[in-house]
């Protein structure tokens, strides 16, 4: 063999061995999927903190070669933080530590509204059985509905974690994509009239009401539903934290550093469960429907709510902030706030709206909780 | 079939108990706002007030120099605190009407 074949035969094993003879329809789609994603999170602005992590975890996984999910490889082992429901509650610690509950705890009637917005989780749930996913897969890809990322996560890793992937993926970009869903939704489902209307002011919240607040949700929704106990006493640890004055060094790494740390690894192992051959299939487009239709019903039902309480209460609440159930923080409450100004430009909604909406934090953790001590 | 009918009953225990759990959180949340709200006002209510008798001064009596306050300086502040949030400069701003509210 002389220096010329030794010299062809290393170039074409090394031509063999590139990514791109390994490159197929199902990694090309999934690269464009994936660059679409970053230029909405980057260009546009949609959810960039969540959707660059996840977007560039589904671009590394789909070059072929690399290597980076098989057993050794560095996500192989960073994602097992996620396959066994580690990081959701460790973000929900930072998600308390971030959360003022003082617009809840001044109107504890918003909580209503939470549960309300939670319907679309069982409708959604429902729906998928009707399609014929099996019961577990069926209550994971119902808390899409929730539009909760971390809770979707946790129940998925439970309940079904072969669709993981495909439900983070759901959630996340319908949390992304509040101002494109509900705006259409919460305006069908209301009359000009009474989405005009002004709320009262929110009374003061005490200090000692928000440190006793934590202490009494942990206390109560894990006695009455300890399998929701992980999720809402990790967001009511994050409050107590953000509350007490004394731990606010701790609050502060919370919200902060180990927030920022946790979504990182979240994002980017997420993003890694979608391998275009787990990712690419009809279930999937049924996941991603049944989610975006979760989301539109868990909207409207609470809207709808929102409806009911406005007229039984002689028009003292816009229904508007019913749309804020759905726990999306803060993007609900913001749209509502939004919709609000646009017929009303004088109305100020925002902090009416952040009662349902961190109800809708607790709701769905505790439909969750119910899911899992049904179905795991 | 028989999966949607055993699916159904998750859907009505799941919407109960996510209605029952957070009534009982209206309950406790409004029960301990009571409870603190009574607490509170009894602290404020047992907190000694010392009698305090008026002591009279005779007041000296100054003039305060009256503050003539420039309204189209405030729009200049106003004007340039927006356009600089803005990005911009005052000269691309028009402040059509300015309103003092009491």
């Amino acid at each position: 063999m002389n220096t010329m074949d030794v010299l062809v035969q290393s170039i074409a094993n090394f031509a063999a061995e590139s990514g791109f003879m390994r490159l197929n329809f199902g990694y090309i789609v999934m690269i464009v999927i994936a660059c679409v994603l970053l230029y909405l999170a980057i260009a546009k602005g949609f959810e960039p903190l969540l959707l660059v992590p996840i977007a560039f975890g589904i671009l590394l996984v789909n070059l072929p070669g690399i290597g980076i999910k098989d057993e050794g490889g560095l996500m192989y082992y960073l994602s097992l933080g996620k396959d066994l429901g580690i990081y959701p509650p460790l973000i929900f610690i930072g998600v308390g530590a971030m959360t003022d509950f003082g617009p809840l705890i001044a109107n504890p009637k918003s909580l209503l509204l939470g549960a309300a917005a939670q319907i679309g989780i069982f409708v959604a749930f429902l729906g998928a059985l009707l399609i014929g996913f099996t019961p577990e897969q069926a209550a994971a890809i119902g808390i899409i509905g929730g539009a909760d990322g971390p809770t979707s996560i946790y129940t998925a890793t439970k309940l079904a974690p072969e669709l993981l992937g495909a439900i983070a993926v759901a959630a996340y970009s319908y949390m992304a994509l509040v101002p494109v869903i509900q705006p259409p939704v919460m305006r069908m489902l209301t009359s000009k009239e009474n989405r005009m209307i002004k709320m009262e002011q929110l009374r003061p919240v005490s200090s000692t009401e928000k440190i006793v607040f934590p202490i009494i949700v942990t206390i109560s929704v894990t006695l009455l539903l300890p399998s929701a106990g992980t999720l809402v006493g990790m967001l009511m640890f994050g409050n107590l934290l953000k509350e007490v004055k004394s731990t606010s060094r701790l609050a502060e790494v919370a919200s902060n550093g180990l927030m920022s740390t946790i979504t990182i690894l979240l994002g980017l192992s997420v993003g890694t469960s979608t391998s275009a051959d787990k990712f690419l299939t009809v279930e999937t487009l049924g996941i991603l429907c049944l989610g975006l239709f979760a989301f539109v019903i868990g909207t409207g039902t609470g809207v709808v709510f929102g409806n009911i309480m406005c007229n039984m209460t002689g028009k003292k609440v816009n229904p508007l902030i019913g749309a804020a159930g759905v726990s999306a923080v803060p993007m609900a409450a913001r749209v509502v706030q939004k919709v609000g100004q646009q017929e009303n430009p004088s109305n100020f909604l925002l902090m009416h709206a952040m009662g349902p909406n961190v109800a809708g934090v607790i709701g769905s953790a505790i439909a969750a909780g119910v899911m899992l001590s049904i179905y795991s | 079939m028989s999966n949607f009918m055993a699916g159904f009953s998750t859907f009505l225990i799941g919407i109960l108990m996510v209605f029952i759990a957070l009534l009982l959180l209206i309950v406790l949340i409004q029960c301990v706002g009571k409870v603190i709200g009574n607490m509170e006002q009894q602290k404020t209510v047992a907190t000694p007030v010392t009698p305090v008798t008026p002591v009279m001064e005779p007041k000296k009596v100054v003039e305060e120099p009256v503050v003539v306050v420039d309204d189209c300086e405030i729009v200049a502040v106003i004007a340039s605190v927006i356009a600089l949030s803005l990005g911009t400069t005052t000269d691309k701003l028009q402040v059509k009407s300015l309103r003092r509210i009491r």
